[in-house]
């Protein structure tokens, strides 16, 4: 249990999140855990702290493997019990699923992220969380990041036969099917 | 009648005790219909609160967020620098277009500023950020036409004269550029 | 085929299906309906591919995505300023929320300061259109029901709200009036007076409705014990917002985690127990009488008074400064010339400035709305909507347009609780539980 990110794994080290071109670049190893961050230290995982958001809520990232064990962690005993929602967030090196979890009892909202590479599925939360559900389709269909134990894991906003993840920074807007009412 | 608490199928969640009402079902029902029977006629013999809109046109307020319009000076002169910022701030691309040269003087003359009305939101966007508090929003809001085309306004429909102008200044408590 | 026995829950009222069960010999057999896209009780366009048998549903499959209109893309392409008017058409009934929720999260990355009356401003716009949303809501709920004249009553008391927007924001839907650090312009003049004689006439018109609604017998039967689920449900499907206070939980962000100076006000956050569709019916005809409360408070304490009253003082001010800048120049124009400036003018121009009440501004830290380019970062805001939690998600890099804008609409998770909520139960009761859930579908499809 060493106070840094687990070294051993390139996903969550902070030095490779530096080259990318993207808001978390500013992330330095430096951050102090938070108190979660603490509490997720002393049973074992390795979050990556990455501070507190502008509006104070403390955010952390994971690798792919920890994600769910953390998540039932923070929800059994941290309470934190309802999941607002899961973004992704594209950053063009690689796509982000973000998580923000409310507590009830204490009334923090926590972000816990993990980067997904494009062959790399995220591990879903609906296991431990199952509010995810929707959000996570969401993400699949608007940003391709596919959650891997998902029970229904279908495009949702989209049409069914609809081509590629609209969110992606380097969709193609000049669809075909988006040109019917050019004026 | 056996003691078996009424729950929802689905959740199984048994009702709280003394959460259904335990007055007499019929008269609190004829007492509760004829309460509201009684609301609802005692609504006969007031003031009616719509307006019989085109007969009676309604007042807009000043800030109405209607038809755009390009203000001129007081003697009727253009207003417009030509700066574009309206252009830049519109949520719906390319909504306001505008051409622009500038004379000998280096003084900035417009020759085209077209809005298709038919794509306007009416946020007031372009209004909030004009340096020279020129494109403004009228408290018109009759915009139908028979054309998408018909929308389209161009310098000419879009300004106003001198006196209108001045008038809506004073309106909106605006110091008239001279 | 297995015929469905199933038993009704005992309700009170006239039910002639009570103490009926469904195995009465009939054969029946599963069928498949369509219920929307375009359905006058769906509040927008949603599909509810629904499998019945008999009035029994047996499979319920919401189809979302026909309102989807790529809020959170077009915000990448477009300026911070320039994206903000379309925030209003995320979720129609209440877009003051939608904007306090993006202009906070931009507050927080840019680190703008908000001047005590912007706060009390925004509260008292936000309050009012959480009426206009109740009142929307409970006109077309007992619509759904059954119910006609409720609807007129209630989009009458609206339109004196909305008649109150259009004196403050030019719009009476799309009001586009929150700004980064403060709002678009201050309030008419008596705009204070005017929303005091709307809102004291609300509190009778409210006690209209309940004679009408509350105890109505056909209320009371299709509402109470319908759609019954508890907190346990709400943590799993993520229901928020007065569905989940009607479980008997006071969460509430106004009081948890007071936004916009909402720790000055003294009010109840309204609950129930029982968490089926009366308890929901209940719980938002309290919110209105307590929203009363907040706005009463709001106008009693707003810095500054009325308009004029800040105006007033701002042109007293106003003369003293330039007096005082005159001066200066006077005395430095001297000073060039190499001449003894006049004594009055030396005593004059070594006075400060005065400046108005910081807290009576309607901006703390004025931004160029064309340049506006926060610092990179991100942030999650919060705003405890009419429907629920709502959030905003901004991911800043630091360009004058967002890297990532993502809403998380209350009515996206109070919808999946639907299908469980329908699975077993009768069919008509459909419209009373999709009703007391309060969707909106722009706010599901975004």
């Amino acid at each position: 249990m060493s106070e840094s990110a687990n070294p051993s794994n390139p996903i969550s080290s902070p030095a490779a999140s530096a080259e990318a071109p993207v808001p978390e670049a500013t992330t330095t190893p430096e951050i102090p855990q938070g108190p979660l961050g603490q509490l997720l230290q002393s049973k074992g995982f390795h979050p990556t702290a990455l501070g507190k958001d502008a509006l104070g809520n403390e955010s952390m990232s994971f690798a792919l493997t920890e994600l769910l064990g953390a998540a039932q962690v923070l929800k059994d005993e941290a309470s934190f019990d309802l999941l607002l929602s899961v973004s992704g967030v594209d950053m063009k090196t690689h796509r982000e699923s973000v998580a923000h979890v409310f507590s009830l009892a204490t009334n923090t909202t926590v972000a816990l992220k993990v980067q997904v590479d494009e062959a790399e599925e995220c591990p879903s939360l609906v296991s431990v969380w199952p509010a995810a559900n929707w959000h996570e389709r969401e993400s699949y269909d608007l940003m391709g990041i596919i959650y891997c134990g998902h029970p229904d894991l279908r495009r949702i906003l989209m049409p069914v036969d609809w081509v590629g993840h609209p969110l992606r920074k380097d969709y193609n807007e000049e669809d075909p099917r988006l040109v019917w009412n050019r004026r | 009648m056996t003691e078996s608490k009424p729950t929802d199928k689905h959740t199984s969640i048994p009702l709280p005790e003394g959460y259904l009402p335990t007055e007499n079902k019929v008269l609190s029902a004829v007492t509760e219909i004829a309460k509201g029977m009684a609301t609802v006629i005692s609504h006969v013999g007031r003031e009616p609160v719509t307006e019989e809109y085109p007969e009676v046109m309604p007042e807009m307020t000043n800030r109405f967020h209607g038809r755009l319009s390009l203000l001129a000076k007081s003697d009727g002169t253009d207003l417009c620098i030509g700066c574009k910022a309206c252009a830049k701030v519109c949520p719906c691309d390319d909504l306001i277009q505008i051409e622009m040269h500038r004379d000998g003087d280096k003084k900035p003359v417009i020759d085209q500023f077209t809005i298709d009305m038919g794509r306007c939101i009416f946020c007031g966007n372009c209004t909030e950020v004009c340096p020279v508090d020129c494109i403004k929003m009228l408290p018109d809001f009759e915009l139908a036409d028979y054309s998408r085309e018909a929308l389209v306004l161009d310098k000419f429909d879009l300004t106003l004269k001198g006196n209108e102008s001045d008038e809506w200044r004073a309106a909106h408590d605006l110091v008239p550029t001279v | 085929m297995a015929i469905p026995q199933l038993e009704l829950p005992e309700k009170p009222g006239f039910s002639s299906l009570q103490g009926v069960t469904f195995d009465q010999g009939l054969s029946t057999e599963d069928m498949v309906i369509n219920i929307g896209p375009q359905h006058p009780s769906t509040h927008g366009v949603l599909r509810l591919v629904t499998t019945i048998n008999g009035e029994i549903v047996k499979d319920m499959e919401p189809v979302i995505g026909y309102l989807h209109r790529s809020k959170e893309k077009m915000a990448e392409g477009r300026s911070y300023f320039q994206y903000q008017p379309t925030i209003d058409r995320v979720e129609y009934l209440s877009s003051f929320f939608d904007h306090y929720a993006y202009v906070t999260a931009l507050e927080g990355i840019a680190n703008l300061k908000v001047p005590k009356r912007v706060q009390y401003i925004r509260v008292i716009c936000m309050e009012l259109n959480r009426i206009t949303s109740h009142l929307l809501w409970f006109g077309t709920f007992l619509l759904d029901l059954g119910a006609t004249s409720p609807f007129f009553y209630a989009f009458r008391d609206r339109e004196a709200i909305f008649d109150l927007f259009e004196e403050l924001t030019g719009a009476r839907m799309m009001y586009n009036y929150f700004r980064f650090g403060g709002v678009n312009a201050d309030m008419p003049v008596g705009w204070l007076d005017q929303v005091r004689g709307v809102i004291n006439e609300l509190p009778a018109r409210f006690d209209e409705y309940e004679a009408i609604a509350t105890k109505n017998p056909i209320i009371l039967d299709r509402c109470l014990g319908v759609g019954l689920f508890n907190l346990q449900d709400c943590l799993d499907y993520g229901v928020t917002g007065p569905a989940m206070r009607a479980c008997g939980v006071d969460n509430d962000l106004r009081k948890t985690q007071p936004y916009s100076s909402y720790e000055d006000f003294t009010f109840d956050v309204p609950t129930e127990s029982v968490g089926d569709v009366y308890a929901r019916y209940k719980v938002r005809m309290a919110e209105m009488r307590e929203s009363l409360k907040i706005i009463h408070q709001a106008l009693d304490n707003m810095p500054g008074g009325d308009t004029a009253e800040v105006k007033k003082i701002q042109a007293e001010v106003d003369v003293v400064a330039n007096e005082i800048k005159e001066a200066q120049k006077r005395v430095a124009l001297a000073k060039k010339q190499e001449q003894e400036p006049v004594a009055a003018d030396v005593t004059l121009a070594e006075k400060t400035i005065p400046v108005i009440n910081a807290d009576w501004q309607t901006y703390g830290q004025k931004v160029n709305l064309m340049t506006f380019k926060p610092p990179a970062g991100e942030a999650y805001s919060q705003v405890e909507s009419p429907r629920g939690l709502l959030g905003c998600y901004v991911i800043s890099d630091g360009t004058p347009k967002a890297y990532r804008v993502k809403w998380r609409g209350a009515s996206f998770s109070n919808l999946t609780i639907l299908p469980s909520l329908m699975i077993g139960n009768l069919y008509p009761d459909l419209m009373a539980i999709f009703g007391s859930l309060d969707i909106i579908l722009p706010e599901v499809d975004r």
